[in-house]
């Protein structure tokens, strides 16, 4: 009877694609369930609930029931102002982090690659940054920014100069924003880029010497060649980083003055939990989750393309 | 070979002030978390001054309930990383050494997962949580903060099984161990630096997650990002005592980060190189 039993559980397994035997298989199941299971629960439903709620208008505020409003939230969205303003400032936000991000970042690790000794210490050092909650860091550097006794204009008033209103000037404001974030995260990028540049292989390097190829030649064909993919990678990372910026600016200005600092972000969590229009909210969550995975299907779709190559 | 340690000096040079220069804010704020309130506006950062210890004693005794906050914080913090080491890890195992046809499939739903910007769920963790009576829960923290830190967890604890041969496991199981027990007596002991990185970064994540828990949290349960936001609203004027609150949220922080920098510099890394 239990050989029966087994037969009718191998060809269950079998009709799933498991060409192993029995035991074997059934274990890997079962440990992969739990883990599956809470993804499947706690992110894939509620997006789908999210999704469903963006469809009707409901405000928590008033004692009315959720009404079905169709696309409606979806058109109001579309034909406000502040919502085109907040999707500017957070592509601005991310084009400016991610460019000087990378360009420091792999000036860094080029200089790192060099393998001088005592430069781990400094390795050590700039994974500070990194380890701060990002709330803690917005809040230092909003202390930092205070034009009369933050650190900056101590040190301009050393010299002489004025602060600037690094806060209330909807003209810097952003980029206020935008240099906290360069200072959190380029050195991860600079360990990225630095692991990639390690598995470079020397014999490339000296096909390059023997060939008598220059140093920016070297650095153009050989190094960025190899390295491709590792600054897909990053640039990738860093790009769906700073599309979801939040705590930052929260902290630090609130997506003032005005609505110079204002990011999608940020407009969708006011919408929801200021003004509690939970169903706008949804509706711009959407939204914001299909540019997000629109923009990391293309990246990556570019990293498998150049992979092949 | 003169030239060479000319740039040699210079890239020392670059480097260093460089980390100077980063650091500076840290500097900066340990600095104001130890002086009075007088020597705040007296005295440079440079210049020497007595250090006082006031301003932690009365963050931690005065009005505002740090000690709960910190206490949630760490609560939800070590449990969510237990929960998502343990579920990833025996996912990671299942995925690293299994030959499902759906195997990339799984890996890459996980990091599909992983571009989901936690604002778009902000709507349906309010409403959902609400419903089932658990706002202003450390319950729904540890949930949420389990299952976000999943896709990570199982893609780095993957790697660490990668590293170790199968082979390993065959032997075991020729020597008369069930499956189950290779997996715990071998994969478990031979991956244990992994599970330190992995539980480091699963901390790290919870200990700085700041939007959820702003919706999510009352007075019972706030977590100490969000108290320190809301702290700062209010008193602008006592910088020593928010420079002392700002140095007590990073220090467990940074302690991890240089007790494990090692397992850190390798766990970033490892993905994006290998792909």
């Amino acid at each position: 009877m239990w050989v029966h039993k087994r037969k009718i559980a191998k060809k269950m397994l079998n009709r799933l694609g498991i060409k192993n035997m029995g035991h074997k298989s059934a274990i890997y199941l079962f440990f992969l369930a739990p883990a599956v299971l809470a993804l499947l629960i706690v992110m894939i439903y509620p997006l789908f609930f999210g999704f469903r709620i963006s469809f009707f208008e409901w405000n928590l505020t008033k004692r009315l029931p959720p009404e079905f409003i169709g696309f409606q939230n979806y058109t109001n969205i579309l034909q406000d102002p502040t919502f085109f303003i907040a999707v500017k400032n957070t592509v601005l936000f991310m084009g400016g982090v991610v460019s000087i991000q990378f360009l420091i970042g792999f000036g860094f690790a080029l200089l790192f690659d060099r393998n001088l000794r005592g430069t781990n210490i400094v390795k050590m050092a700039i994974l500070l940054p990194m380890m701060i909650t990002p709330v803690v860091a917005g809040l230092i550097w909003t202390l930092m920014y205070d034009p009369d006794f933050g650190f900056i204009a101590y040190c301009l008033n050393l010299i002489n100069l004025r602060s600037p209103m690094w806060l209330s000037n909807p003209n810097i404001a952003l980029i206020s924003a935008m240099i906290i974030n360069i200072w959190q995260w380029t050195p991860l990028v600079t360990l990225i880029l630095l692991a990639g540049l390690k598995a470079i292989p020397q014999e490339a390097y000296e096909v390059a010497e023997i060939s008598g190829a220059s140093r920016i030649q070297t650095l153009r064909y050989v190094t960025l060649g190899y390295v491709r993919p590792v600054i897909l990678v990053v640039i990738l990372l860093r790009v769906m980083d700073t599309l979801r910026v939040f705590d930052i600016i929260y902290v630090l200005t609130g997506g003032g003055p005005g609505l110079s600092t204002e990011v999608v972000s940020l407009f969708t969590y006011r919408e929801a939990f200021g003004f509690f229009k939970v169903g706008k909210g949804a509706a711009l969550s959407t939204l914001l989750l299909i540019i997000t995975m629109g923009i990391g299907l293309v990246l990556i779709g570019f990293m498998y393309r150049k992979a092949e190559v | 070979m003169r030239r060479e340690s000319r740039v040699d000096l210079l890239t020392y040079l670059i480097l260093i002030i460089s980390a100077v220069i980063i650091l500076l804010p840290i500097y900066w704020i340990g600095l104001m978390s130890i002086k009075s309130q007088f020597q705040l506006f007296t005295t440079s950062p440079f210049s020497f001054f007595r250090p006082t210890l006031r301003n932690y004693k009365y963050f931690f005794t005065g009005r505002i309930d740090f000690p709960l906050y910190l206490f949630n914080t760490i609560v939800v913090a070590i449990t969510s990383s237990i929960v998502s080491v343990s579920l990833g890890s025996l996912a990671a195992y299942s995925i690293s050494r299994s030959t499902f046809k759906w195997r990339r499939g799984l890996a890459s739903w996980m990091i599909f997962l992983r571009m989901v910007p936690p604002v778009v769920l902000l709507v349906p963790y309010y409403m959902i949580a609400k419903i089932l009576g658990l706002l202003d829960t450390r319950l729904i923290l540890v949930i949420i903060y389990s299952t976000f830190n999943l896709p990570f967890a199982t893609w780095l604890m993957k790697s660490f099984f990668d590293e170790i041969p199968p082979a390993m496991e065959e032997a075991a199981m020729i020597d008369g161990c069930s499956q189950f027990q290779a997996f715990i007596k071998i994969a478990i002991r031979l991956a244990y630096p992994g599970f330190a990185a992995t539980t480091v970064f699963c901390l790290i994540y919870s200990w700085n997650e700041f939007i959820f828990a702003l919706i999510l949290t009352g007075y019972e349960t706030k977590t100490v990002p969000v108290a320190l936001a809301a702290l700062f609203t209010d008193q602008v004027e006592h910088w020593g005592e928010i420079a002392a609150a700002l140095i007590t949220c990073m220090i467990p922080i940074m302690l991890f980060a240089i007790l494990l920098q090692k397992h850190i510099a390798r766990g970033i890394t490892l993905g994006a190189v290998k792909g």
